[in-house]
C-alpha cells in the first residue's frame, strides 16, 4: 500500500477530472497548464506532447488553460521574434488589444515593437529591462 | 590591440574552423546562431551562443543589425562573418566599425568596390591585370549585339552585382546576345536588384585557377600559391586542387605577380582570393573578380603551405602586420578537396535533409576532414547543403588522387545521400586522373556519361 498526501490525491483527482471531460467530449487530445500542475491527454496513437516542445516561435505555443477559482483563463506567452536588447515591458495588470505593442525590444539604435497577438491582461513581466532577450525568450505573460 | 572576445557570424563547418583557430589564439567566442542551430556542434564548442531569430536565413543569419547587435552586446571586440551569408555586404563592416568591434575582413569600401564586378575589372586593369576581352557595360538588348559582334562568339553576359552563376548567359551569335539581354538582366534583377550587365569573351574549355591572398592592410601582401577549381557544376565548385598542376611555372609566377598587384593597389587586408580564367590553349589567363573573405576551399592552400589562414586572418583583425613574409612562404605537395554535400546525385542533386545514422570519416597521415557532422546529427532543410570537406595532401598529384580515392572509400554515411559515390567517379576518370578537365567538364562529360549509361 502506497501512502499519498492531499496533493497527489489532487492530482489523482484532477487526473480523473480531465480523463472523464476528455472522454465525454470526444477530443483526441487535451492540455492543461495550471498552478495545481500540467496535464496531457491523447487518444491513440498519440502526438507530441507540447509540455515537452520547447517552443520557438511568436505568439508562442497554443493557449493553455489557467484554472482561477472556477473560473479558466487562457495564458499567452509573448517571445522575443528576434534578438534584442528589453527596453520597456507593458505593466502588470494593464489590458490590451490584439496588436497593442506588450514589449519593445532595442536593435542598435532603433527600437522595435513585439505585439501581443491577442487582446488580454498582462499576468507578468517575464524578461528583465535591459536583459538581451534572445530569439522566442518569453518576455510577458498574458491572461486573455 | 589584439581580439579579445570573437563573435562568429556563421554556421557549419566554418563556425567550428573559426571557433578553434580563435581558440588556439586564446580568444573567447560567442557564435550566432539561428533556432535551428541551437544544438550544432560549434554552439556545444564555443564559449557562448545567442540566439539571432528563427530557422529562416533572411531573419537570423543575414540580418546585419541583429548580428552586431548581438555581438555588441554579448561583449565581443571582433567579429568574423566566414563565407557566404553576409561575409561580402560592405553593411557588415561599416556596422561593425560604427560599434567599436573589429571585423575580420576588408574595409566597407574595398568590399564595395571588389563586390562591383565593373569596378573590380576597372581596379584589376590599373594594376595591370591581364582582362578577358570584353566590355563594362550592356544597358540595352541592341548593345549585347554590337558587343558581342565586336568581341567575337560565343560570349559571355554577366550581371554586375552577381555571383554563383546567376544573371549569366551564354551567347553564340547576334540574335542569343539579344534574347541572352533580356534573360540575364531579369535574372540579375531578381537576384541582385540590379539589372546591370557586362559582357566577356566566353572560353569554351576553361580552367577556373585562383590565387590565395592575404593583405594586412599596411601595405603587406603575400600568396599562398594558386588553387584549380574547375570541376564544377552549375558554376559550383566541387573539387578543388593546389597547385594547378596543368599550368606552367612561368605563367604561375605571372599569375601570382598579377593577384598580388591588385590586393597591393587596393592595400588590401584579410584574406582573399583573386580569380582567373586559365584558358589552356592560349596559355592565357584572365582577371574574373576577388572575392574578399577567407573560402570554403581555403583548406587546400593550408595543406601545401603548412599555414593557418584563419588564424592569420585574425591576428591581422587585431591589427597585426603579416606574420610571414612572401619567402618564408614554402610550398610542397598536393592537395585534392572534395565538398562532400547531402544531395542525391540520382535525382538531380536533391538536397537530402535528415538524420544521419552512421558517420564514419576516413583518418590517416595527410588526411583532413573539416565538418560539423557526426552521428545523430540533424542536417536542417534551411541551409546549404555541404555537411563537410574532405581534404587530402601527398607529394604529388597521382598520390594526392590515390589518397582520396582510399579516403572516399573509407567514408560511410548513412541515413541521407550524399555526393561521396560521384566524387569517386569523378577522380576514377581518366580525363581527372591525366588533368584534361575545364570548368565545363563535368557537366559535358562525366554527368552525360552518366545520364547516357542510365538510360
Amino acid at each position: 500500500m502506497i501512502e499519498i498526501d492531499d496533493n497527489a490525491r489532487r492530482a489523482i483527482d484532477n487526473a480523473r477530472a480531465l480523463l472523464d471531460a476528455m472522454l465525454a467530449g470526444g477530443w483526441n487530445e487535451v492540455c492543461v497548464t495550471g498552478e495545481e500542475g500540467d496535464y496531457f491527454l491523447a487518444r491513440q496513437p498519440g502526438t507530441v506532447n507540447p509540455l515537452l516542445v520547447v517552443e520557438a516561435a511568436l505568439p508562442g505555443p497554443a493557449p493553455a488553460l489557467v484554472a482561477v477559482g472556477s473560473a479558466q483563463f487562457e495564458t499567452l506567452t509573448v517571445k522575443a521574434p528576434h534578438v534584442g536588447t528589453v527596453v520597456w515591458l507593458a505593466p502588470v495588470g494593464q489590458a490590451v488589444a490584439e496588436g497593442e505593442v506588450v514589449a519593445r525590444l532595442a536593435v542598435l539604435d532603433e527600437t522595435l515593437d513585439v505585439p501581443a497577438a491577442k487582446a488580454g491582461k498582462v499576468a507578468a513581466q517575464v524578461a528583465r529591462i535591459d536583459d538581451l532577450a534572445e530569439f522566442a525568450t518569453p518576455l510577458i505573460e498574458l491572461a486573455a | 590591440m589584439a581580439i579579445q572576445r570573437l563573435f562568429i557570424a556563421n554556421r557549419g563547418e566554418i563556425a567550428l574552423r573559426i571557433i578553434r583557430a580563435a581558440q588556439a589564439l586564446n580568444m573567447e567566442t560567442v557564435l550566432a546562431v539561428s533556432d535551428a542551430d541551437r544544438d550544432s556542434a560549434a554552439a556545444r564548442l564555443a564559449d557562448r551562443t545567442v540566439v539571432l531569430g528563427p530557422a529562416q536565413a533572411a531573419k537570423s543569419y543575414l540580418d546585419p543589425r541583429l548580428v552586431v547587435h548581438a555581438a555588441r552586446e554579448s561583449g565581443c571586440d571582433g567579429l568574423h562573418p566566414g563565407y557566404g551569408f553576409l561575409s561580402e555586404r560592405a553593411i557588415l563592416p561599416t556596422l561593425c566599425a560604427q560599434n567599436g568591434i573589429a571585423f575580420v575582413g576588408p574595409e566597407p569600401d574595398v568590399i564595395d568596390s571588389l563586390g562591383d564586378k565593373i569596378q573590380a575589372r576597372g581596379m584589376a586593369r590599373a594594376a595591370g591585370v591581364p582582362l578577358v576581352p570584353g566590355c563594362d557595360g550592356v544597358a540595352t538588348a541592341a548593345d549585347a549585339r554590337r558587343e558581342g559582334d565586336r568581341i567575337g562568339y560565343p560570349v559571355l553576359l554577366k550581371a554586375a552585382a552577381g555571383g554563383g552563376g546567376r544573371g549569366m548567359v551564354i551567347a553564340n551569335n547576334g540574335d542569343e546576345a539579344e534574347a541572352g539581354f533580356h534573360r540575364a538582366s531579369a535574372e540579375a534583377v531578381a537576384a541582385f536588384g540590379d539589372g546591370t550587365l557586362f559582357m566577356e569573351r566566353f572560353v569554351p574549355e576553361a580552367r577556373h585557377v585562383e590565387v590565395q591572398l592575404m593583405g594586412d592592410g599596411k601595405g603587406g601582401v603575400v600568396h599562398f600559391g594558386e588553387r584549380d577549381c574547375s570541376v564544377q557544376r552549375r558554376y559550383q565548385k566541387l573539387i578543388e586542387e593546389a597547385p594547378c598542376a596543368a599550368m606552367p611555372d612561368h605563367l604561375r609566377k605571372q599569375l601570382h605577380e598579377s593577384a598580388c598587384a591588385l590586393a597591393a593597389s587596393v592595400n588590401y587586408r584579410n584574406a582573399g582570393t583573386c580569380e582567373f580564367l586559365f584558358d589552356v590553349k592560349r596559355q592565357e589567363f584572365y582577371f574574373i573578380e576577388v572575392n574578399a573573405r577567407i573560402q570554403v576551399e581555403h583548406p587546400v592552400s593550408e595543406m601545401i603551405a603548412g599555414f593557418d589562414l584563419v588564424q592569420e586572418q585574425l591576428r591581422i583583425a587585431g591589427g597585426a602586420p603579416l606574420s610571414v613574409t612572401q619567402d618564408q612562404v614554402k610550398l610542397s605537395g598536393h592537395a585534392i578537396e572534395c565538398r562532400i554535400n547531402a544531395e542525391d546525385t540520382a535525382r538531380d542533386f536533391l538536397p537530402s535533409p535528415g538524420r544521419i545514422t552512421h558517420w564514419s570519416p576516413p583518418q590517416g597521415e595527410g588526411i583532413r576532414l573539416d565538418s560539423h557532422m557526426s552521428e545523430g546529427a540533424m542536417i536542417p532543410p534551411y541551409y546549404d547543403s555541404m555537411i563537410g570537406k574532405l581534404i587530402v595532401h601527398a607529394p604529388t598529384r597521382e598520390a594526392a588522387i590515390d589518397k582520396l580515392d582510399a579516403a572516399l572509400a573509407d567514408f560511410r554515411v548513412e541515413g541521407i545521400a550524399t555526393t561521396i559515390g560521384l566524387h569517386r567517379e569523378i577522380i576514377a576518370h581518366p580525363d581527372f586522373r591525366t588533368n584534361r578537365i575545364h570548368t565545363r567538364w563535368l557537366e559535358q562529360v562525366l554527368l552525360a556519361e552518366r545520364k547516357g549509361a542510365a538510360a
